[in-house]
């Protein structure tokens, strides 16, 4: 009798209101741990409409203009309308991570469909890494530069710095607007292809129009790369 | 589209019986009105489970129907807490401030209060309110626009006090918030 009373008092301990209140806690908690990633995708989203409001009010001085020119590689079988152009799309080599600056965005790239607005840095700039930010690909040529090709890169995924992860979204005819020294450039997409993802892209384009290329990662596809083309309007 | 109170309440009424969807919809209203009123008197659980039941299953369905509506509207509102959290305007800081002086008013005069909560009450209230002026002193030593979000963020000093004012505050409410469900709990169960 006196061990079944001393159980019964050792649970009147364990109170029913502190349960819940752990229970509660654990569920809280588990809620933010389950969702982080995605906070943290909205996070950086909001970071960015700082940057970009930033950036708008920061004078022309700070932007990094220094373009290198297109390398066409000699290609044999080449169409009559249509070039292959092979571009190395490895990131830069530098790893360490920029000091934390306000630096001017070069452009920003806007895709209502997916409700992406995302500035992006020049070549030269520390934060012109796909570790950072929607990044800008070596050989590219900006959006006043008549039959350029302007190419960017960004992750796609579940990381908070996967900016292009909603790309798949995007249908041929999709509207996407690249703003560069204060004038918006309009594209319509006329193209989406897969490549294997091998350390270069094979780009494929009219180059009689002034075209903008978005390289990501294929959604659930860790073996192959989508290229979006664009052609200006 | 500028229409008088009355005039709308004439369209919504017309809407209303214009066909019989509408017509069944609003005696469907009506009776699950009627139902849940009477049993204010009754008091039978079975009714108002069924409410809770019937409110809850039609919520579900027209975010089911709209999924990809609803998963915006919620990463839209999510956007809107971080904007206030990360880069709020000077309003809302100052609101924030305002609240916290009614809420150390109210913790002196409460006799409710166990001594665990007002200590933790004047602690967070003591670390805004130092947070706060440090704010007032860098903004009056830098002479920066209170109403400019760019000359404010771009001050790494000022982010700091007012993203860490909103740290602690947050911290202050989730307290607050399981302090109170903890109350309800000990009171209901023990």
């Amino acid at each position: 009798m006196q061990t079944l009373n001393q159980g019964k008092t050792s649970n009147k301990k364990i109170k029913k209101s502190h349960l819940l209140i752990i229970g509660s806690l654990l569920v809280f908690f588990g809620g933010i741990i389950l969702f982080s990633n995605h906070l943290l995708t909205i996070r950086e989203s909001v970071y960015s409409d700082m940057m970009l409001l930033i950036s708008d009010s920061m004078s022309d001085e700070n932007i990094i203009t220094d373009i290198p020119e297109v390398e066409i590689l000699p290609n044999d079988e080449v169409a009559s309308n249509e070039e292959n152009n092979i571009i190395n799309s490895s990131s830069q080599e530098n790893n360490q991570p920029p000091a934390v600056d306000y630096d001017k965005y070069l452009g920003v790239l806007e895709i209502p469909r997916i409700s992406l607005k995302r500035g992006f840095y020049g070549i030269d700039s520390p934060y012109n890494d796909i570790k950072y930010n929607v990044s800008v690909v070596n050989g590219s040529l900006m959006p006043d530069v008549d039959r350029g090709n302007l190419i960017l890169m960004a992750h796609s995924g579940d990381a908070y710095i996967s900016y292009f992860a909603y790309l798949y979204k995007l249908k041929i005819g999709s509207d996407i607007y690249v703003t560069y020294n204060k004038v918006k450039y309009h594209y319509k997409l006329v193209n989406i292809y897969d490549v294997p993802k091998d350390g270069s892209v094979t780009i494929i384009r009219n180059y009689d129009k002034t075209t903008l290329t978005l390289i990501t990662c294929t959604k659930d596809d860790s073996t192959k790369q989508t290229v979006y083309i664009a052609e200006m309007v | 589209m500028f229409m008088g109170l009355l005039e709308k309440l004439q369209l919504v009424f017309n809407y209303a019986f214009s066909s019989f969807l509408e017509i069944g919809l609003f005696i469907l209203t009506l009776l699950f009105f009627v139902l849940l009123g009477l049993n204010v008197k009754y008091k039978r659980k079975i009714v108002n489970y069924l409410g809770i039941l019937t409110v809850s299953i039609f919520i579900v369905i027209v975010f089911l129907l709209n999924k990809d509506y609803t998963i915006y509207c919620i990463d839209f509102l999510l956007k809107g807490l971080m904007q206030y959290f990360y880069f709020p305007s000077t309003v809302i800081y100052f609101l924030m401030i305002f609240l916290v002086t009614i809420f150390i008013i109210v913790t002196i005069m409460s006799n409710k209060l166990t001594i665990v909560k007002k200590i933790v009450n004047y602690l967070s209230f003591a670390i805004l309110y130092f947070l706060f002026f440090s704010f007032i002193g860098e903004v009056i030593h830098s002479g920066i626009d209170l109403a400019d979000k760019v000359q404010l963020y771009t001050n790494s000093l000022i982010l700091a006090f007012i993203q860490i004012s909103n740290l602690v505050f947050l911290i202050w409410v989730i307290y607050t918030l399981f302090w109170h469900l903890f109350s309800y709990f000990k009171k209901k169960y023990d």
